[in-house]
């Protein structure tokens, strides 16, 4: 091997390994169409190019393995007999062993001392054909041969005879454990002292010249000239010389004990790779035959020898069967494979990914550098210069596409290993499972693609083992039994789309909330309050396993809060749907690429940040004059509305703990600018000190110090060679308190729903806070309106009640549970100042309450669609009516905060499903 | 300490006298602009711009818990490589190269106490003071 530089050694890996994956796929595929021929016929070239390459890299143990796995391919080739799952699993761990080996080679240049005997006693059974073991009785064998190729047929006749003469002397005790490396170490210097010259003997004895001596053991034969070196070479490990192979081979058939030895080795392949060095020369071939034979009669008692020998005789079978035509192979597929190589050469050229790194990084500094000068050419007059400045620009922008396209890959990269994956895991779990793929050429960026291949194959293992059900369940649900695992991906808008979908069982959404109420994640209060879509995506929550057994699938700890951050850390999201009894999708969303990406910079203060142009929307300036006016406060938090919707702001400033500047809303500055962005599905207005420009900016992470801070998303180098941090929208919203996530969502989502049940409008009824503020309840909820001379409330305990129609009607004041911004604390006194209550009377379950309100305004009909998220608890939402903020009050929540009790009646429920509106908040 | 004695860059910090294993230390810089990180913890000051590479820069009085510089004093960098990057100290001044041997190495007193225990490894006695050696990894390990 120290004949071979490193470099021949890596690029043998490099390919094998590719090799390795194709033949993944191939057999994956070929289980699926055995009668593709052309499939197969791949996967032997494959597994014969490494075969042979590795035979002259030196590498008997995976040689050998490959060839037992060659064996069987050839004879799934000719028909002899079909594919079957066994085959694949076999042959799939075949190609898992040649990795391991390649692995091995990698790290210590060695193929490593694992034979694999189990594996190739595996292959070597099914090599008996489903017809079991019932080998062929050696005495046809010769026949064919010397018809084939009568030429050597005199030379192989004598030499089986000579052999059969030797046989009776030697000791017949072949050593029982098969060992390659004796082979292999007697193949370059023939130990037995005596084996060559008692050889050469027999042969001499036979009639033949020293010359003719030597054409036998060199293995020519007479028929045609040596094949190059490399076949030959295949036959034994380390750098000998050609001749020695075949004297070795010529060797084994010569003197008996060494026969049986290499026989017994061949339990362990070797015998193959001699055998496949045979092939052309089927003298040989013919000698081994015999002496099996022979060894079968004269050794009948030693069992293993015996079925050492039956697998011998079935190799020799196997390669006479062949058709002529494959005698040139060995000496082919090394030129072949050599000018395909030189074809490919001509249109791709391997590139270290750590060079394309390096260049990444270099075009990185190039565009920080065009920037700057850009920045300083700015204002000059020099027309020269500012040429000169756009040109380099240009060229740039192109270069910097350029790279970034050579680090573009197709996620078919990514996928290509699970059809394997899957298929092995639904045979564990016994399960079937179907794979489909759309949109495998979608490129993304080469780091993405790294950092997606586990969550990914995390997601996939997922649904084959969680997800899709057992093929006998699966018939009883009316379903196909065999499961389908679809892969999507797409580019929409900038960014890649990916989906994970299977037809499975989908996620209960009350397995889940047991688990999380379990596991503390969750109160009960807000798994009650949580809509299915919620509830499924707690599965993304740290800690949160359902798996009921650990298997060696999954369950092991690495969740799917792994998954998430993972993701996430690329600057992707991930969200899951979840149809019981139909299916779930996983959809991941993320960027394209991450080394470089447009980005807006904004000021606080005198420190810029940036931020990255996907999340951006719009710019929203306003006048100091008309930001006064038109910034609104619930609760002191602002919003502002954009063409009607309300956009919840939140101050970069306040984000970072800064103070702010130019804060129009107190007096400073002339203008209020807002940065609209796009958090999940969130909308959000950020107000910034001040908006600069948009630049391309080269993204850098932030060290180990930094990461827990979710409001940044790295750093970059400015024009000015400054550094800026990079904000992460998601971060700065979740801190912002934008996403309260689940609760801010539902709110939608139920208005999305109570809208879709009742048609476009909902009748609310408009009622005013004490502070002016407006509040709107839906009308359907309100049983009657009253009005109460607060003189006659009456406490029970601490309950203020009325009589009314003969019953007593507890009253909730509103402005108790929702406190305003300048609330003042309301007691009897002050209700006595105008003497009437006005009073919404809710009722349910035959049971009623009284909420107190200032004053009833108007009955509106609104859209309930348009409802943003509320802001505090026992409001649903906000919506603008007649130009003013209101919040549409959560009738439900804010009883139940006054008077818990009250919906332990009965038949509580009853009523607020007809209400158009959900108050299950 | 298997390898005691070698080259270690030295720093002042407040009275202190410190080193750093020569071969941790990638360069020293006088003081350099910094962006402020918002909201990360006190003991970092910042991130620097070397040669557009983005170090992370660690105020080593904090880190220590010694008192803070005083306003309008620039402190200077030790940049390190650590495991996790490169990362620059903030310190008061930067000393000399010193060559120091085994005789004169001790191990650090068992009553230090505080953040200083766990990141003083040893300390050299100098004729006029005492070379504190400082363990770049637990200090840069905020």
């Amino acid at each position: 091997m120290s004949d071979f530089d490193d470099e021949i050694i890596s690029e043998f890996l490099v390919e094998g390994r590719e090799s390795l994956d194709q033949l993944d796929r191939d057999l994956v595929q070929l289980e699926d169409s055995p009668q593709e021929r052309s499939i197969l016929d791949r996967i032997f070239r494959h597994i014969h190019t490494l075969k042979g390459t590795c035979g002259f890299m030196g590498f008997s143990n995976l040689e050998s393995l490959a060839h037992v796995g060659e064996n069987l391919l050839s004879k799934l080739r000719d028909g002899e007999f079909a594919v079957t799952p066994e085959i694949i699993t076999s042959l799939l761990q075949t190609v898992d062993a040649i990795r391991e080996m390649m692995d091995h080679i990698d790290e210590t240049g060695s193929d490593g001392d694992n034979s694999y005997d189990a594996l190739k006693a595996d292959l070597t059974r099914l090599l008996a054909g489903p017809g079991a073991d019932a080998p062929t009785p050696p005495a046809p064998e010769p026949e064919p041969v010397v018809e084939a190729t009568p030429e050597p047929a005199p030379a192989s006749e004598p030499v089986v005879e000579a052999v059969v003469e030797a046989a009776p002397e030697p000791e017949p005790a072949p050593e029982p454990a098969p060992e390659p490396e004796p082979v292999v170490e007697a193949a370059p210097e023939p130990t037995p002292a005596g084996g060559d010259s008692i050889k050469i003997a027999l042969l001499a004895e036979l009639g033949l010249d020293d010359s003719e001596i030597n054409a036998v053991l060199s293995g020519d034969g007479p028929e045609e000239a040596a094949p190059k070196p490399a076949p030959q070479a295949a036959a034994k490990p380390a750098a000998a010389k050609p001749a020695p192979a075949s004297v070795d081979i010529n060797n084994l058939s010569g003197d008996p004990s060494a026969l049986a030895d290499a026989i017994l080795a061949g339990a362990t392949g070797s015998v193959g790779g001699v055998m496949e060095l045979s092939k052309p020369k089927e003298e040989e071939i013919d000698v081994n035959a015999a002496v099996s034979a022979l060894l079968n009669e004269t050794q009948g008692a030693l069992a293993p020898a015996k079925a050492i020998a039956e697998k011998a005789q079935d190799d020799a079978e196997q390669i006479m069967s062949a058709p002529p035509p494959k005698k040139a192979e060995p000496s082919k597929p090394s030129s072949a494979s050599e000018s395909q190589r030189k074809n490919r050469a001509h249109e791709n050229i391997r590139v270290d990914v750590t060079l394309l790194d390096t260049l990444m990084n270099l075009v990185g500094e190039l565009v920080l550098i065009r920037n700057q000068i850009i920045q300083c050419t700015q204002g000059k007059e020099d027309s020269v210069l500012t040429g000169a400045t756009q040109r380099l620009n240009l060229v740039t922008s192109d270069l910097q596409e350029g790279v970034m396209k050579t680090r573009m890959q197709p996620i078919g990269n990514v996928w290509s290993k699970f059809p394997r994956v899957v298929r092995d895991l639904a045979i564990t779990c016994g399960k079937r499972v179907r794979v489909e793929m759309e949109g495998k050429e979608t490129e993304l960026d080469k780091s993405l693609i790294e950092a997606i291949k586990d969550p990914l194959t995390h997601l996939v293992r997922n649904s084959v083992d969680h997800g899709i059900e057992y093929p006998a369940k699966r018939e009883k649900t009316g379903k196909n039994p065999e499961g389908v695992l679809q892969l999507r991906a797409y580019h929409e808008g900038g960014k890649v789309n990916i989906e994970i979908k299977d037809d499975g069982g989908g996620i209960p959404p009350a397995k889940i909330k047991a688990k999380a109420i379990e596991k503390g994640i969750i109160t009960e209060e807000q798994a009650n309050s949580m809509t299915a879509h919620e509830v499924v995506n707690l599965i993304f929550t740290p800690g949160f396993s359902t798996a009921e057994k650990i298997t060696n699938v999954s369950g092991r700890g690495v969740g799917m809060d792994v998954v998430r951050s993972n993701i996430e850390k690329i600057g992707g999201a991930i969200e899951v749907q979840s149809v019981e009894g139909e299916g779930t999708t996983f959809r991941i969303k993320i960027p394209l690429t991450l080394a470089i990406v447009p980005a807006l910079i904004v000021g606080s203060g005198d420190q810029r940040y940036a931020i990255p142009q996907v999340a951006l929307q719009e710019l929203v300036r306003l006048d100091a004059e008309e930001a006064r006016k038109s910034v609104e406060y619930i609760q002191g938090t602002p919003v502002y509305r954009l063409r009607g919707r309300l956009l919840p702001l939140v101050f970069l400033s306040d984000t970072l703990g800064r103070p702010r500047y130019n804060d129009v809303l107190n007096g400073e500055g002339r203008s209020m600018r807002i940065a609209v962005l796009q958090a999940d599905d969130r909308l959000f207005g950020m107000v910034v000190d001040s908006i600069h420009d948009t630049q391309d900016i080269v993204v850098k992470p932030l060290s180990k110090h930094l990461k827990q801070l979710s409001i940044y998303a790295g750093a970059t180098i400015m024009g000015d060679g400054q550094v800026a941090l990079i904000l992460d929208v998601l971060g700065v919203a979740q801190k912002g308190n934008v996403l309260k996530a689940l609760r801010s969502k539902q709110a939608e989502t139920n208005a999305d729903e109570s809208a879709n049940n009742t048609g476009e409008l909902t009748k609310l009824l408009l009622v005013r806070s004490p502070d002016d503020g407006r509040q709107a309840v839906p009308l359907a909820m309100v049983a009657r309106l009253e009005e109460v001379d607060a003189n006659k409330v009456e406490y029970v305990g601490e309950q203020r009640v009325v009589q009314y129609r003969g019953e007593i009607l507890p009253l909730v004041y509103v402005s108790d549970v929702l406190p305003e911004r300048r609330s003042m604390y309301r007691n009897d006194d002050d209700e006595q100042g105008d003497n009437l209550l006005n009073v919404v009377v809710y009722t349910e379950g035959g049971r009623s309450v009284g909420l107190v309100v200032d004053q009833i305004l108007d009955v509106v009909e609104s859209d309930l669609k348009d409802l943003q998220p509320g802001s505090r608890h026992g409001v649903t939402g906000c919506l603008v009516v007649r130009d003013k903020v209101t919040e549409v009050l959560d009738v439900r929540a804010i009883i139940r905060a006054a008077e818990p009790t009250f919906f332990d009646a009965p038949s509580a429920g009853h009523g607020y499903r007809e209400s158009g509106l959900s108050m299950e908040m | 300490m298997s390898n005691v004695g070698g080259q270690f860059c030295t720093f002042y910090l407040d009275n202190h006298f410190f080193g750093v294993e020569v071969g941790h230390v990638q360069e020293v810089l006088r003081f350099h602009e910094m962006t402020p990180v918002p909201q990360a913890s006190d003991t970092i000051r910042g991130l620097i711009n070397l040669r557009g590479q983005i170090v992370t820069a660690i105020d080593l009085r904090r880190r220590l818990s010694f008192a803070p510089l005083d306003e309008g004093s620039k402190p200077m960098n030790v940049v390190v490589g650590t495991d996790d990057g490169t990362v620059s100290f903030l310190v008061d001044r930067i000393g000399d190269v010193l060559t120091v041997d085994e005789e004169q190495y001790e191990a650090p007193p068992e009553t230090l106490a505080g953040p200083v225990a766990s990141m003083v490894t040893g300390t050299y006695k100098l004729e006029d003071k005492l070379l504190l050696v400082l363990d770049t990894l637990q200090a840069a390990e905020v």
